[in-house]
């Protein structure tokens, strides 16, 4: 599903090196936790997966595709879902409004979309405050809104930096378990960073990154 | 699919009322100032094109009338000269205009990209192309311009239902209706295109070159 060969991504010239030599493969429906101290290379390596920068060596191949030759918005848009630490909902649209923005350029109509969206805010226990506006919800009911934001295009992968974050116990609980429940009902590919042990033992395998390398 | 597109820019515009305000307010100026210079332009043209030599004869008298065209060969040149400076005079004037919105315009749009940069780096992460993105932005832009089009139209037809047609002497060969419904309204109008179009490409350069992985480390 997933396979990343001799990866390297350095920062200001090659002064810095984020990630060296990484090699890894996740398999389809996998849920992986990447763990790893702060600066320790574990987003940047997210990151990558996601598309949203590029290495300097090694290639990241998903679903067969490799990532350097195919058009990453538009496999960040039919692939992917991202989970951020802050929910990142747009202030000024509405819960469903947000969950609805994923599918912008896709080929749904305008209702498809927005039964889509309101079927998965249903999902998350959140129907109630479709029409609402981000600032008036907690901070857990943001994050499930963000869940639902990133299923919306039924993606292969689930990406998750560190969704917990900014949660207490109880809501990072149930947000994980939210997260895990999607997974398994979409068989997508699950891949978590985060720095809590208790979350990521809930993962078929976690993978440590320390200074930019995998631990063995 | 297009409406909620129409609708999240509409709503970014509202996003910072101040300044959208501020934006609107100034652009109905610079509309104003484009309006009456384009009306200035055409009353000149008409007052141009209706002299003959004895209506000159009866402004400045004969002696005066053979001084002032000693460098002409005849009344019609000496007013295809006239057309041509007064052409010349309010495409500088209606240049500043333009200079001056477009300049506004890519100052307060910059200002609202830079602070959107992390949620540019968001709507990328979650699909959204360059193009997008940018074209999100220059569509608020057009916006903008189109409210404030939209406050001077009424603002107009205010004045048109308080005063009627009269507009003063000087404009007593242009009629307020003329504003609206003819030549001078449709070449405002298209000039005035001319701001958020050349004001945003810089604003829209920047939003389309944002990286999304940098843009979420921004706070």
């Amino acid at each position: 599903m997933i396979t990343i060969k001799n990866l390297t991504k350095m920062y200001d010239k090659g002064r810095t090196v984020a990630l060296r030599n990484i090699n890894l493969d996740i398999e389809d429906s996998e849920f992986v936790s990447i763990m790893g101290t702060s600066g320790s290379g574990k987003s940047t390596l997210l990151n990558m997966i996601g598309g949203l920068d590029v290495p300097n060596e090694g290639t990241i191949e998903v679903m067969g595709e490799n990532l350097s030759k195919i058009k990453l918005s538009k496999y960040r848009r039919e692939t992917l879902g991202f989970v951020f630490q802050l929910h990142n909902l747009i202030p000024n649209l509405t819960c469903l409004e947000n969950i609805e923005l994923p599918l912008f350029g896709s080929s749904n109509s305008s209702s498809q979309m927005k039964d889509n969206a309101m079927n998965l805010l249903k999902a998350v226990d959140l129907d109630e405050f479709a029409n609402k506006h981000p600032k008036y919800l907690s901070g857990g009911e943001m994050q499930r809104v963000a869940i639902a934001r990133a299923l919306v295009n039924n993606p292969k992968v689930i990406l998750a930096d560190e969704p917990t974050g900014q949660l207490d116990s109880e809501n990072s609980e149930m947000i994980m378990d939210l997260l895990e429940e999607k997974q398994k009902e979409t068989n997508a590919t699950l891949i978590v960073v985060t720095h809590d042990f208790e979350i990521a033992k809930r993962a078929d395998r976690i993978i440590k990154i320390r200074d930019g390398q995998i631990e063995r | 699919m297009d409406l909620l597109f129409f609708s999240f820019a509409l709503k970014n515009i509202f996003r910072n009322k101040w300044r959208s305000t501020f934006i609107i307010l100034l652009l109905t100026i610079g509309i104003f100032a484009l309006l009456f210079s384009v009306t200035l332009s055409e009353v000149s043209k008409n007052l141009i094109d209706n002299v003959n030599e004895s209506t000159m004869k009866s402004s400045f008298g004969n002696e005066n009338l053979s001084a002032l065209l000693e460098n002409y060969s005849s009344i019609e040149d000496f007013k295809n000269d006239m057309t041509k400076s007064m052409k010349t005079l309010f495409f500088y004037i209606i240049a500043f205009f333009v200079l001056i919105g477009t300049l506004l315009m890519m100052i307060v749009m910059l200002k609202a990209v830079g602070e959107r940069t992390r949620e540019i780096g968001v709507l990328k992460s979650i699909g959204w192309t360059d193009f997008r993105v940018s074209a999100l932005v220059l569509l608020e832009s057009i916006f903008q311009l189109l409210i404030s089009w939209i406050v001077v139209i009424v603002l107009l037809l205010i004045f048109y239902l308080i005063n009627g047609n009269n507009m003063g002497e000087f404009f007593n060969s242009v009629h307020i209706t003329k504003f609206i419904v003819e030549e001078i309204f449709a070449i405002t109008f298209l000039t005035s295109l001319f701001i958020p179009i050349i004001g945003t490409i810089i604003p829209l350069y920047k939003a389309f070159r944002i990286k999304p992985s940098e843009a979420m480390r921004y706070e």
